[in-house]
């Protein structure tokens, strides 16, 4: 009998060890995996993209600036300058920190991977959206430019990221920012959202989970001094100023009755009665979203929901005349009106 | 910059402008062209639009009350006819090729004078496990098939995957993977092919994964056999036959568990990130042409699938005949492990015998039985039963196969985690080739083979050890 | 409509002339691309023509690899290639490309397209997606026992004047409407059947505009070139094997072998 038990425990206790080690993403191999990546490397990179990015929103950049950017001690930014400076991918120090040429094309190289990653992972896999911006921060010192060609090509070489950022192209190209920020539109005016800034992450998550995405209408209610109320399809949601100078739009074309109308669901309708598309939602893309397309389900199609399946999800439709089963996940994202 | 390169710009330029909406726009207009032209020209007499019949069986089939008993009903009776219907032509067939044939062509190699290890190796060892697959196999195979082509030529497996999918939704995986799951019940290899209908990759990677945990018709013998000859004996004799069906309903509904869990399991960890994209088309109910399913679905699926595993199966068959000869030190190599691996298996429950059945047995489930046989045989030195060094036999009788196995040091526990290892363990070589085919992938296939033995082991272990803890 | 009442030219006479020969495909003169929606019996079109007998199941997706196979009509041998059964030729999805690039770079003489005759509005998105690509199509209006069971009527001559192509009704799976099929494949292939294939009416108008520029370039480095608007919504969609075909100048050499009628095959 105690033989048993010791072999039990032996056995417990292995299972435990080994789950240790090869846990996904928290075992013991992947933390060696974590540690043997090139930090310098990884912090050169991420200096010359936030220096970059101050070019771009016309900001001075200093050596101060990218400490507190990257996190590190002024002392350790210091000597990233200098080895940035050796390079030639900076100019000479000066008060402020400015790109050469070849500076800038490497930035461009480093921004056109991490964003086309995101399109990647928005598209072709159900990676969460709160995830995109974190993989593509590591991805974006490992991928090779081949490589990263490569998944263009797959991907049918997006042009914008799914924040509504555009990709710099493999030339080293890239469009203009869109839109202002919405703290710079007025109360009661119609405003297609046009980008939303994933940093920083605490602030991006909480504007995914406020139901706000890249080219949704949204009317601005009312602008009080610390918040913004916003009208999505009849819904009010309040977000702060801060969080809304994350947020560019630009004006809408839609009216505001459009806008503000509550929108009902493909979800919410009942069997046998017949409505008509008005959209699929944003944020169905990639494949999902053209295999709705594909279906025939497009703005303007007459749908009725046919029957449910034993555990009410999912339910099938009937759609341009084939007989076509959807989840819940994807008919509450697709919005009707009744058909009259 | 060439002429070419200019029109790759001027195409670049334009995209920026247009913005990310050049798809949606473009299949709109081609739906909008599309319902203009089919308006104009299809009329409808019937404003119903589908007829009565569809209707009502598809009301039938998905109804509330109805929808899952229908279903358990007739996959229920879809076995059945596979195991007793496989029943009289498989004795046939293993009487035919096993008992008479098998003579036969040893006398006439002994007529030639053909060396007695050339003719162990091709007859014994070879043709022998060719036989057994062919007689074992083909039957259930050519009922299961058929009959499962027969529903989906109906066009009610569709409606099966659409009841099904909520159960699967959770595990992360698709409603058609009840399909895939269900075809695994016939042969593990033809299911892995069937998760070809499920269109998304992640959802069909982890079909192909968990398909294993169906329990295949190469291992429904195993179990009704060491059931009746264990669990039967378990409980009063009037009872015996139904606690031994029950403990085999028991290990395939286990199966079915274990596949939800693993499908989760798998969506939670190394397929997080695999894209998904869900929709399923229901078909139209059309008559099945019963002669034409026969053919095809003999040539694609039985024949096919008889065809990898025969290919499979006569390595095999000559390696079990060399380890039960080839002696090192008057000891076969057989031998040799089977008493270093011994301590191994009685600490999972089980025995050498069975751990080495498992490892050389790999191409077909169907001559472990039979290997299992003839290894215990040979090690536990039983004389006057089975045939020899390396020939692997069955019995008639389920009391004379008890005798043997008991002989060999069996106990309840052995019998139980067989039953359990049988299910938890790497698929056969056929299904392997075939999820390797299937993914293209070394990284899937090493998963799929090397995840449910992992489990098996440690299932067996704990159950034992906790057998013993408490016997 | 070119319809003959002459004796040599009536399908029921030809169908005589049809030759199942399975998978021997040598010395073909013309070939012959099947395209559809899966679930449409586009498989059992291809069993019935070439005598294979590929399997069909009533899924979606079944056809996964190009099956292909011959057959002799007339005089002339066809090779017959099954495409894989899509919605959508616009997608990225593998089996979308391996059927679009066929369409554009195989350059099959004829392209069969099957569609399920009582869903033809959802069939219609891919046969005109197909026909932005090429001319020479024709359409195989399938399952027309179950159009009578759904009680639908389809006006065949006015949807073939609309479509620009040729329109057979057929019951593949009892082998109605096999010979005219084969008639109007033989006629088209062989030039006596001119089609005018529809195309995109409703672009919007600044996809529209972008098209005409881009196609309007395209014409000029590539004179005769059949399908420079579909080339145009391809680059306009970023994909890169039109983008490599374009810069390359194989567009070029796929319109000259148009031109000069020798058919090629291209390596997967």
């Amino acid at each position: 009998m105690n033989t048993a038990l010791v072999n039990l425990i032996i056995g417990i206790v292995i299972i435990v060890a080994a789950m240790l080690v090869f846990w996904p993403d928290r075992g013991l191999i992947n933390y060696f995996k974590k540690k043997k990546l090139d930090n310098s490397r990884i912090l050169l990179e991420d200096s010359l993209k936030h220096i970059y990015d101050y070019e771009n929103r016309k900001v001075d950049c200093t050596i101060d600036s990218i400490a507190g950017c990257l996190s590190i001690g002024s002392e350790v930014a210091h000597n990233i300058a200098h080895k940035l400076m050796n390079l030639g991918l900076i100019h000479p120090l000066k008060r402020s920190i400015s790109l050469t040429e070849s500076g800038r094309s490497y930035a461009l190289k480093i921004i056109r991977i991490h964003r086309l990653w995101e399109m990647y992972l928005a598209d072709q896999t159900g990676v969460d959206e709160k995830e995109w911006h974190t993989q593509a921060e590591k991805i974006e010192h490992i991928l090779s430019e081949a490589d990263a060609e490569e998944l263009a090509s797959r991907i049918g070489n997006p042009i914008f990221d799914p924040h509504g950022d555009p990709i710099p192209s493999s030339e080293g190209n890239i469009l203009g920012d869109r839109g202002k920020p919405l703290t710079s539109f007025s109360e009661k005016e119609s405003v297609k959202i046009v980008h939303i800034e994933d940093e920083p992450s605490a602030v991006y998550s909480k504007l995914v989970d406020a139901g706000l995405y890249v080219d949704q209408n949204v009317f601005i209610e009312n602008i009080a001094n610390d918040a913004i109320e916003l009208n999505i399809g009849g819904r009010l949601k309040t977000i702060t100023l801060p969080e809304a100078s994350k947020i560019s739009a630009e004006i809408s074309f839609e009216s505001q009755e459009k806008i503000t109308a509550s929108q009902s669901t493909l979800a919410e309708v009942k069997v046998g009665d017949s409505v008509i598309v008005e959209s699929i939602s944003k944020q169905i893309r990639g494949q999902q979203r053209r295999r709705l397309m594909d279906l025939g389900i497009v703005p303007g199609t007459i749908i009725v929901p046919i029957m449910e399946s034993v555990g009410k999800d999912p339910v099938a439709y009937n759609i341009r005349g084939a007989l076509v089963a959807l989840r819940k996940l994807q008919s509450n994202q697709i919005f009707i009106r009744q058909d009259s | 910059m060439t002429k070419f390169d200019k029109i790759i710009n001027t195409a670049n330029e334009l995209r920026w402008e247009i913005g990310d909406n050049v798809h949606d726009s473009i299949i709109e207009s081609i739906y909008a062209d599309a319902a203009k032209i089919a308006d104009k020209n299809v009329t409808s007499e019937n404003r119903e639009q589908v007829p009565t019949f569809d209707r009502f069986v598809d009301r039938l089939v998905t109804s509330k009350w109805l929808g899952f008993p229908i279903m358990f009903a007739l996959l229920a009776l879809v076995f059945w006819l596979t195991i007793e219907g496989a029943n009289y032509p498989s004795s046939m067939l293993a009487s035919l090729l096993i008992d008479s044939f098998h003579p036969v062509l040893k006398s006439l190699a002994a007529s030639i004078g053909l060396a007695w290890w050339i003719d162990g190796l091709l007859l014994d060892g070879m043709y022998l496990a060719m036989a057994w697959v062919i007689s074992v196999m083909l039957p259930p195979m050519a009922i299961f098939f058929p009959i499962f082509t027969l529903l989906e030529d109906f066009g009610y497996l569709p409606r099966v995957a659409f009841n099904m999918d909520n159960l699967f939704k959770r595990a992360g995986a698709h409603g058609k993977q009840a399909l895939s799951m269900s075809m695994g019940f016939g042969c593990n290899a033809a299911g892995v092919i069937a998760a070809r209908i499920i269109d998304s990759p992640r959802e069909r990677i982890i079909a192909i994964i968990t398909n294993n945990f169906a329990l295949c018709n190469g291992r429904w013998p195993t179990q009704i056999l060491i059931a009746s000859i264990f669990i039967g004996s378990l409980v009063p004799a009037h009872l015996a036959g139904f606690a031994s069906a029950g403990a085999v309903v028991f290990v395939a509904v286990f199966g079915i568990v274990m596949s939800l869990v693993v499908s989760w399991g798998l969506s939670k960890s190394v397929l997080k990130g695999e894209a998904s994209a869900f929709s399923l088309e229901l078909p139209p109910y059309r008559p099945p042409r019963i002669l034409r399913t026969l053919y095809t679905s003999l040539i694609d699926r039985t024949i096919f699938v008889l065809w990898r595993a025969i290919v499979f199966a006569i390595p095999a068959g000559m390696v079990i005949w060399l380890v039960s000869n080839i002696t090192i030190s008057d000891i076969s190599l057989a031998e040799h492990f089977i008493s270093w691996s011994n301590p191994l298996g009685l600490l999972l429950g089980l025995n050498g015998v069975i751990l080495l059945a498992y490892i050389i047995a790999i191409p077909a489930n169907e001559i472990v039985i039979p290997t299992i046989l003839m290894l215990t045989v040979m090690s536990s030195e039983i004389f006057g039963i089975g045939r020899g060094s390396g020939v692997m036999f069955e019995l008639d009788s389920v009391n004379a196969t008890a005798d043997i196995l008991i002989a060999g040091g069996w106990t309840t526990l052995t019998g139980i985690n067989l039953m359990l290892f049988s299910l938890l363990h790497n698929p056969c070589s056929t299904t392997i080739y075939t999820i390797y085919k299937e993914t293209g992938s070394l990284k899937w296939t090493m998963l799929s083979t090397f995840l449910p033995i992992v489990m098996g082991i440690v299932l067996c272990f704990f159950v034992a050890q906790i057998w013993m803890l408490l016997a | 409509m070119a319809q003959n009442t002459n004796c040599e030219t009536c399908p029921a006479h030809n169908i005589q002339n049809l030759k199942k020969l399975g998978i021997d495909m040598a010395n073909f003169n013309y070939v012959i691309a099947l395209a559809g929606n899966p679930n449409t019996g586009k498989s059992t079109v291809f069993n019935n023509l070439t005598g294979l007998r590929q399997h069909t199941g009533n899924w979606p997706g079944k056809t996964v690899s190009r099956a292909e196979g011959g057959f002799a009509y007339n005089d002339s041998r066809y090779k017959l290639v099954d495409l894989p059964g899509t919605y959508s030729l616009l997608s990225t999805s593998t089996d979308e490309q391996v059927a679009r690039d066929f369409i554009l770079f195989g350059q099959p003489d004829v392209t069969i397209i099957v569609v399920d005759a009582t869903r033809l509005e959802r069939n219609l998105n891919l046969v005109l997606q197909v026909l932005e690509i090429t001319d020479r199509a024709v359409l195989c209006l399938n399952l027309m026992d179950e159009v009578r069971r759904y009680k639908l009527k389809i006006d065949v001559r006015a949807l073939s004047r609309d479509l620009g192509i040729p329109v057979v009704p057929a019951e593949a799976r009892q082998k109605v409407g096999m010979p005219e099929l084969l008639n109007y494949v033989d006629q088209v292939a062989k030039g006596v059947y001119k089609c005018k294939a529809y195309r995109f009416k409703n672009l919007p108008a600044n996809v529209e505009n972008a098209v005409n520029k881009i196609s309007a370039q395209l014409s000029e480095s590539y004179p005769n070139i059949p399908n420079s608007r579909w080339v145009a919504l391809r680059l306009l969609e970023g994909d890169q094997s039109i983008i490599d075909a374009v810069t390359s100048g194989d567009l070029g050499k796929i319109i000259q072998s148009e031109m000069g009628k020798e058919p090629i095959l291209v390596q997967e």
